[in-house]
């Protein structure tokens, strides 16, 4: 990692020394489209991020002010009122592959704005809703369809905008899920006292009609019209069935399908899965458990907002430490994991033990890794599957990581009523993110203080357009359209080594 | 007088204790025979021992019954053998209550035996022990805990479901009634079964009143009210209509906001892409449509020098200066006369055959091929006589004389490059400009 940085400064700053002369060189054109973009441009990016992860997750957290609302308007059972956000979630998680795929093949700031248009579409038509079955539909399905299409993308294209400070920007760009849970519970109290839940869902549609702008920051590529064929490539040739046919494998490519096969890529969504089985345990089950270990509702409540709290430092400070380059992101991130693990066994211990400072210590600890190994999770991503598909991969890693998220909560729910405390619960979930860390060491060259050259797309065909979607993202008219091959490699490289 | 839902038994009774049941008309060791106060009432017994000044207890009373309270209290500093005892009902102190108290194993100890038949039966009774130390005794029927603070906010033509729940910790009510509010008084609100608005569902311990179309005026507090035995508790909801055209006008303005804002975004997305890029493909802006990027292949054998030296294949032994000239051609050629032709080859003395400017034959094509004459004539632009109308050609590299005009370039546009004024230039590459 050293030697390969200390060359990168010399051969891509050159052309930046003299713009006027060399910037029309192809050469300087490409490289020029991936560092600058390290500017301004990349932050009012990690600003639409920011506000796209406050009106996505952060809605969805504070979306809980509405349970007693629902229960006792439709006198439906508190299960039946929690499938909403269950549908909600689910939805945007298990779309998220859709998302990427249609940022592959279209625009992504019009997938963006499309995203932004059906979430608040589905909440404005949730306000009218006279039955429980048209709010699944609504505030689940169509609110979680357009949320899948905005969050994945925006990532992505933080990403594609940054090479040096990726994980740092991420980092603030995600600081917007925890500063919202602050301020959206007392704002959704206020607006449901004086509109009830219809006009606060009005409302909230409105407010996440909010993400159509951020949406819009994103520059529009000028996709070209897919090459011609070349020869030994796509066999457009007449008939309907090779047109299916290719139908099928540009789905298949949207889809980045070919990660399905791709072993370091299954190791790193396996153990992000084991992370997100033992994530939320802590914060459902962690203010039940100090109440059950005596500490009184204030207390408890107390230690949940410090661990928010430090939640939102660990983001920023974690992004910060890894852009420094000192340590390999995935060992850093393996640090993080295995901390995140240690404190959560640790704090069930501390309130048996009796102690409120030890418990509100490991709380802020738990708190800092956590919101720590988040920023880390995506910006590792290209490490392993390369710029060309990094877009697709972060689909699918959403998809398949959502599984863990769907069961951890209720195996911990199972736990405690099981043995009648938090403690096996809590346990089992710091067990969780030890067992992630450990398959993180699984990972190819994961022994090495260098980073690993960066991967190669599987075949040939479709490189262009592939690489094209990768610095497609960033949006400037000329990156990829008219470069040869060989700055396009030198492009692809750079930006691997995050 | 005496209140007049007390009636203070002239003995004491002492009792068992259960808590809803029996009649109990006399405890053990109680030799006197039964005063039954009133009709027969259960019975019950709180006692409470205290050291400091003063404690309160609540006593949940559902239905009448003979309740006796018994305060005992250890006493202040000195503590003298006699002193005086009285009780008091909501602060106003009972009448023949007062008697003196004496102490017995260190202790004062004072017991009454209330009779409480109704409502007005209830209230705060308090023992007192010579203005130093008090009991209060807040007898109440239960009430329901937890009140919602904030009014329930629901729309015109909308349902509602206003609801009261008595928690399973307290006794539950016989029934419930439901109130509304008019002014000051409350009036009782009693649907008939099949009335389409108001729907009044009871279940245990549960009430569910269910108003539907509303309308502003159903605005206002509603109360539930608990029945016992002993009188009804009340306990307030309050109601807001309101009709959609509140929530919408916020809704209205972020709506506006997020409408400046995208045509804002995409406003200075625009004008920044209009700006020309150097290595744009653009080179003609704007060009008429239909003109290829690029001029098309050249035709084999010519070149792109304007060279007048090399105008094709020359014949060998001839000149390549523009001299000689024919005899007779003037130096300016000025205006042609009618009726000629316009070519003047330098190289080929006679008149040329291949293309005249002036009359091009029907179907000539606009490229014709390597010509190897330049004509000084053709100054102007081309006369559009020609049977095919329009003809259509941007540029033409043996045309070598000047040109003001490049057809059909569309008025106003701009050329980067103008192959009319190939000037004193010596190559011209319609690749590289």
């Amino acid at each position: 990692m050293a030697t390969a940085r200390v060359e990168q400064p010399a051969r891509v700053e050159q052309p930046a020394r003299s713009p006027g002369a060399e910037r029309a060189t192809p050469e300087a054109l490409a490289q020029d489209g991936a560092l600058a973009q390290d500017g301004a441009r990349g932050w009012v990016m990690v600003g639409a991020l920011f506000v796209c992860s406050t009106l996505v997750f952060g809605l969805i957290r504070s979306l809980g002010a509405f349970f007693v609302e629902f229960v006792q308007y439709f006198q439906e059972s508190a299960q039946a009122i929690s499938w909403i956000t269950s549908i909600g979630v689910a939805t945007q998680q298990l779309c998220s592959p859709l998302g990427t795929a249609l940022c592959n093949a279209y625009d992504t700031q019009r997938v963006v704005m499309a995203g932004g248009f059906l979430a608040s579409l589905g909440l404005i038509l949730a306000s009218q809703a006279r039955s429980l079955p048209h709010l699944y539909l609504t505030m689940g399905l169509t609110s979680g369809l357009g949320w899948s299409l905005v969050f994945t993308p925006m990532v992505a294209t933080v990403m594609a905008h940054f090479t040096r400070r990726r994980t740092l920007a991420l980092g603030v760009g995600f600081t917007g899920v925890g500063v919202s849970s602050f301020v959206f519970a007392p704002l959704f109290q206020y607006i449901l006292d004086n509109f009830g839940w219809r006009g606060s869902l009005l409302i909230l549609g409105g407010l996440s009609l909010n993400i159509v702008p951020c949406g819009a920051l994103i520059r529009p590529t000028r996709k070209k019209a897919p090459p011609p064929p070349k020869a030994g490539g796509k066999a457009d040739n007449g008939g309907g069935a090779s047109a299916f046919r290719s139908l099928l494998r540009r789905v298949y490519r949207y889809l980045e399908l070919s990660l399905l096969a791709h072993g370091p890529f299954l190791t790193y969504t396996l153990a992000i899965t084991f992370f997100n089985a033992g994530y939320f345990v802590p914060y459902v089950h962690l203010v039940a458990h100090s109440r059950q270990a005596g500490y009184s509702e204030y207390r408890a409540a107390f230690v949940m907002s410090a661990t928010g709290a430090a939640d939102i430092v660990g983001r920023v400070a974690a992004g910060w430490l890894t852009d420094l380059g000192r340590a390999r992101l995935i060992h850093m991130l393996t640090g993080w994991t295995g901390l995140t693990g240690v404190f959560i066994v640790l704090m069930p211990l501390a309130s048996v033990a009796g102690s409120y400072s030890l418990l509100l210590g490991f709380g802020l600890g738990y708190g800092f890794c956590a919101g720590a190994l988040t920023s880390l999770v995506f910006a590792g991503v290209p490490e392993i599957v390369g710029m060309g598909r990094m877009v697709g991969a972060l689909g699918l890693l959403s998809m398949l990581e959502s599984v863990g998220g769907l069961l951890g909560p209720p195996l911990s729910g199972y736990l405690r009523d099981r043995t009648g405390s938090y403690i096996t619960s809590l346990v089992v979930a710091g067990c969780c993110f030890l067992l992630g860390s450990l398959i993180l060491t699984a990972l190819p060259h994961y022994f090495s203080w260098t980073a690993p050259p960066p991967p190669r797309p599987p075949d040939g065909d479709g490189q262009e357009e592939r690489q094209d979607a990768g610095a497609g993202l960033l949006g400037s008219p000329t990156s990829g359209s008219t470069n040869g091959t060989a700055s396009k490699d030198s492009d692809h490289s750079q930006t691997c080594l995050a | 007088m005496l209140h007049p839902g007390v009636k203070l038994c002239a003995q004491l009774l002492l009792l068992s204790l259960s808590w809803g049941g029996t009649h109990s008309t006399g405890g053990p060791g109680s030799t006197l025979p039964p005063v039954v106060c009133g009709p027969p009432l259960s019975s019950d017994v709180r006692s409470v021992v205290f050291k400091g000044e003063s404690q309160v207890e609540e006593v949940q009373v559902v239905r009448p019954l003979t309740l006796a309270l018994e305060c005992t209290w250890t006493g202040s500093q000195d503590r003298p053998h006699n002193i005086s005892g009285f009780w008091r009902k909501d602060g106003s102190e009972l009448a023949d209550s007062r008697r003196p108290v004496l102490l017995e194993n260190q202790q004062y100890n004072l017991r009454q035996a209330f009779s409480i038949t109704d409502e007005e039966g209830l209230g705060n009774y308090s023992c007192v022990f010579d203005n130093q130390a008090e009991v209060d005794f807040i007898l109440a029927a239960p009430r329901v805990g937890e009140v919602r603070d904030r009014p329930i906010v629901s729309y015109v033509g909308d349902s509602v479901v206003l609801q009261c729940k008595m928690e399973d910790t307290k006794p539950r009510p016989n029934s419930w009634t439901w109130y509304r509010a008019n002014g000051t008084n409350k009036e009782l609100l009693d649907p008939e079964p099949d009335s389409p608005r108001y729907h009044i569902h009871n279940q245990e311990g549960k009430t569910k009143l269910t108003v539907r179309n509303l309308t502003e005026a159903d605005s206002g507090a509603y109360y539930c009210g608990a029945v016992y035995d002993i009188g009804v508790t009340l306990s307030r909801v309050d109601l807001r209509v309101i009709t959609f055209l509140e929530p919408l006008k916020p809704f209205l303005v972020i709506v506006g906001e997020v409408l400046v804002l995208v045509s804002l975004i995409l406003l200075y997305e625009r004008t920044k892409a209009h700006g020309t890029h150097p290595g744009t493909d653009n080179i003609w802006n704007p060009r008429p449509p239909g003109t290829p990027d690029h001029l098309g292949p050249r035709p084999p054998g010519t070149q792109t020098t304007w060279d007048p030296d090399h105008l094709g294949p020359r014949p060998p032994g001839t000149q390549t200066t523009w001299d000689p000239r024919p005899p007779g051609t003037p130096d300016h050629l000025g205006l042609r006369p009618p009726e000629t032709q316009t070519t003047w080859d330098p190289d080929h003395r006679e008149p040329q055959t291949t293309w005249d400017p002036d009359h091009l034959p029907p179907g000539t094509p606009d490229h014709l091929g390597p010509q190897t004459t330049w004509d000084p004539d053709h100054l102007g632009p081309r006369v559009l006589d020609l049977s095919e109308g329009y003809t259509h050609t941007t540029w033409d590299p043996d045309h070598l004389g000047p040109q003001t005009t490049w057809d059909p370039r569309p008025p106003g546009t701009q050329t980067t490059w103008d192959p009319d004024h190939l000037g004193p230039q010596t190559t011209w590459d319609p690749d590289h400009l």
